[in-house]
């Protein structure tokens, strides 16, 4: 994990350093495209969210206070909005997308998933998998699909108060599970 | 409400999967509430690494480019805004107007006494290079950054409407305004209601 070294890119991004840029871009690319990819299931969406991802990193980048998270949690959690707004700009322009009938995206690139993601993936998977599937859905509904927990109700067909609940055991489930597992949670 | 509710809320908050009328009222108690703001980053990296989960994808290389050209060109024109050097030629091009005019006068009214016309035309090209090497950069000069055709539009307008001394304030005050008008603008294209909102800054 890099997040001192993230915490600088960031800082030199906000002082208009182009190199910079360029450096958290190479490091985060894949990992962002594969969740706007996830998102959306659309090449050129992606390709444009991303690019608008960066942009406003390069505008906001000063906004960035590391004293109220990582560096990724940060640029991550701006992707996946700016992921889900475009999802929801699309789906009122076409029909709805099924939620969660999605084909996985293949092309695996080797070259750009260092040693510190891949295994960083490893353990959210890993984590995950503990998760009973009851939990885990709304979880992955509401992360990569957008939905509310009341969208997620009509669509697991469940009650509000249930899925509610079993969206906080999960996160709660899942932090535990990683906790402990390295600083570079957050945790 | 009590502190206890809001805080259940807050692992959906950072799935942003709370409806619209709970998400609201719990954003109005994050104002207050720096204990759930802390815990909100808490749980927002935890929905992070769900970010971890799908198939990690390469982006095709334009995307990069587009980005680095996009950042330059946003980088440029911030450093370039409208150069003093037009306002220079436009003003120095008046100064030469009058200094024909003023030569084309003299030569009419002494021709035959040559030293007279020197006179005229030296004094020309004097004031000339006073006012544009010396007085116009430092006075118009870049410190207002206005466009010469606002400058022009302002000095007729100003004139216009209050006379000798509307021309006397029609610079400064476009000037004000000019400023007030640029840092609206970029407040806005900055704001949210542009950017569009986003739950990134919790």
């Amino acid at each position: 994990m890099q997040p001192e070294d993230d915490v600088k890119l960031l800082k030199a991004i906000a002082a208009k350093d182009e190199a910079a840029l360029a450096k958290l871009y190479d490091r985060y690319r894949v990992i962002l495209f594969g969740l706007l990819m996830r998102i959306l299931n659309n090449r050129e969406e992606a390709e444009d969210v991303l690019q608008e991802v960066f942009l406003q990193v390069w505008r906001k980048a000063e906004d960035f206070d590391e004293n109220r998270g990582r560096p990724f949690t940060w640029l991550v959690t701006l992707g996946r909005s700016r992921g889900i707004d475009r999802l929801r700009t699309l789906a009122a322009r076409d029909r709805v997308a099924e939620a969660g009938a999605r084909e996985a995206v293949e092309e695996i690139s080797d070259a750009a998933t260092d040693a510190f993601k891949s295994e960083q993936r490893g353990l959210v998977s890993k984590a995950l998998a503990q998760l009973p599937d009851e939990q885990k859905r709304p979880l992955m509904l509401a992360y990569f699909d957008g939905l509310t927990q009341s969208e997620i109700a009509t669509h697991l067909g469940a009650p509000l108060g249930t899925v509610k609940t079993r969206m906080r055991t999960g996160l709660m489930n899942l932090r535990e599970q990683l906790a402990g597992k390295g600083e570079s949670f957050g945790f | 409400m009590v502190h206890d509710d809001y805080k259940e809320m807050i692992p959906a908050r950072a799935l942003s999967a709370l409806d619209a009328a709970e998400e609201q009222a719990l954003n109005e108690h994050l104002e207050k509430c720096a204990e759930c703001r802390k815990e909100l980053e808490d749980w927002q990296a935890t929905a992070a690494a769900l970010s971890l989960t799908p198939d990690p994808v390469e982006p095709s290389p334009q995307v990069r480019e587009r980005i680095l050209s996009e950042v330059r060109k946003e980088a440029s024109s911030k450093v370039i805004p409208i150069r003093s050097s037009s306002k220079r030629n436009l003003w120095s091009s008046f100064g030469s107007l009058g200094a024909i005019a003023a030569t084309v006068l003299a030569a009419i009214q002494f021709w035959p006494d040559l030293w007279q016309v020197a006179i005229v035309v030296g004094i020309m090209l004097a004031g000339q290079a006073l006012e544009s090497g010396i007085l116009t950069p430092n006075i118009i000069g870049s410190e207002i950054e206005l466009h010469p055709v606002w400058l022009i539009f302002a000095l007729l307008t100003f004139s216009y409407l209050f006379g000798f001394l509307g021309l006397l304030v029609a610079v400064p005050v476009s000037a004000a305004i000019g400023v007030l008008v640029r840092f609206a603008l970029r407040t806005y294209l900055e704001s949210s209601v542009y950017q569009g909102s986003e739950s990134a800054k919790g």
